[in-house]
């Protein structure tokens, strides 16, 4: 008892915000105690609200604005306001125009497009990504991306990517971000990159790629020195076959079919952007698939082999 | 335009909708916490987003969070305590290991769950929101400590109490 007052009365909310470690904890508690404890904290971690349906509580208050707005408007809406709208519309179209994403890039399927920023930086665009950014770019460095890319950053404040899934953040490094639907992937090949998504932050350091896949996380490192896809290939290390097969469909422009019991099959190998069979060779030979190409469909499915 | 300076006011439409965008699920999901029912806490978070727009001149864009939170819960006073209050849950399970959910880990999960969502609900008002706030919406015990308008110490003691009420109730269930 002695040992507990000394430590804090609250050491049930220090513990729940990991100011004391779990081996301190469990000094103060029995075994029974700490191990429902330990259950609390990881259970109620887990309970989430279902969230609110934005637009529709957006609408709603709208309509009370307005409605309390009526009540104390005056009868006369003086002429001055309207030239204070306009004014202010003119000046909001004009913060739009320098700050607004109004800048673009994209590559078509099957191609790489290289990108020159104002700021001297290179971004290397693969097949169907694309890129926005504002005038003031060279101002304020940042950068939308939907897709995949690799970035070689020039010194200077703070480079931001902005994807779907968080923000990657660095001052001057080489980097590659992808940001498909299905896969969010960052590798560092230079230089210190920082990836924010939600309150959570990492660093990564040369060599060293985070990959998000199903909401699942992974590090993994990486030893070559750019991305494959610069040098038209694509490559990937044990990812699931599907992400493959999408990427393959993104780099192309087809769309493949194949038997829904290879979709969580771990890959791990690259194809070729230069020639759709040689591709598709490639990724069925190692998991002892075969294609059929019709227009732009491909079917894989399974050798006689692989049937027995 | 995606940072704004913090000393504006939130009379412009666009500042407006971002305050809305940063805050509206917080408060709201704050209210159910109190009330328990999504209806009346989406109808006072709205209330308080019509009050601080009445009000924007006198509000900066840095105190925008505390004051929709004093607002509503102002709104609030008059009305009773809402010690016994039940608040429903989604349970998102996080698929860290695969191989540990076997069919018994998962049914003892989700027993262990039904439990402190029972446990959780005889929690007294002031325990209930600090420990709710804190778990599913992360704020830390100083975020509270700024939206109650109380010391980080009491924050500090109204989770020590959840937590001692949480592990009676869930070994009496």
């Amino acid at each position: 008892m002695i040992q507990k007052a000394n430590l804090s009365e609250q050491y049930l909310s220090d513990w729940m915000s990991d100011q004391i470690t779990d081996a301190q904890f469990q000094s103060l508690v029995s075994t029974e105690d700490f191990i429902i404890y330990q259950k609390i904290k990881s259970g109620s971690s887990q309970l989430q609200l279902t969230p609110p349906d934005m637009e529709q509580n957006w609408l709603e208050l709208s309509q009370k604005l307005t409605q309390t707005q009526k009540k104390s408007q005056p009868k006369v809406p003086s002429l001055w306001k309207y030239v204070g709208i306009a004014a202010s519309m003119l000046l909001l179209f004009g913060v739009y125009q320098f700050f607004g994403y109004t800048q673009s890039a994209i590559a078509d399927i099957g191609s790489t497009k290289s990108v020159l920023l104002p700021d001297k930086s290179v971004v290397v665009l693969n097949s169907q990504s694309s890129i926005a950014y504002s005038k003031m770019f060279a101002m304020h460095r940042k950068i939308k991306l939907d897709g995949a890319a690799y970035f070689e950053v020039e010194k200077g404040k703070v480079f931001t990517v902005k994807t779907a899934y968080g923000e990657v953040e660095v001052l001057g490094t080489k980097f590659e971000v992808i940001a498909r639907p299905d896969w969010f992937e960052v590798t560092c090949f230079e230089g210190k990159v920082k990836v924010k998504s939600g309150k959570n932050a990492i660093i990564l350091t040369p060599g060293n790629k985070i990959r998000i896949i199903d909401s699942q996380v992974e590090y993994q490192t990486e030893t070559i020195p750019q991305p494959l896809w610069i040098t038209g290939e694509s490559g990937f290390k044990s990812v699931p076959f599907y992400v493959v097969l999408h990427a393959l469909e993104n780099q192309f422009g087809i769309q493949i079919q194949y038997p829904e019991k290879y979709k969580k099959v771990i890959f791990t190998g690259s194809f070729t952007h230069s020639d759709l069979d040689t591709a598709l060779e490639s990724i069925c030979l190692p998991v002892k698939l075969q294609y059929n190409i019709k227009d732009s469909k491909v079917v894989l499915s399974e050798t006689a082999l692989n049937q027995n | 335009m995606n940072q704004i300076r913090e000393e504006a006011t939130v009379c412009e439409d666009t500042v407006f909708k971002t305050v809305y965008l940063s805050y509206f699920a917080l408060l709201r999901n704050f209210l159910i916490f109190k009330f328990g029912n999504v209806q009346r806490a989406e109808d006072t978070a709205q209330n308080a987003f019509v009050i601080l727009w009445e009000n924007c001149k006198s509000v900066s864009v840095e105190k925008a969070k505390s004051y929709l939170f004093t607002t509503a819960m102002r709104q609030a006073l008059n009305q009773l305590k809402h010690d016994k209050v039940v608040v429903k849950f989604e349970t998102q399970f996080q698929q860290t290991e695969i191989h540990l959910e076997s069919p018994e880990y998962l049914v003892l999960e989700q027993e262990f769950q039904t439990k402190l969502e029972l446990a959780l609900e005889s929690l007294p008002e002031k325990q209930r929101l600090v420990f709710l706030m804190n778990r599913i919406e992360n704020q830390s015990y100083k975020e509270i400590a700024e939206l109650l308008e109380i010391s980080v110490k009491a924050v500090e003691k109204r989770m020590h109490q959840a937590l001692l009420v949480l592990r009676k109730e869930i070994g009496n269930i």
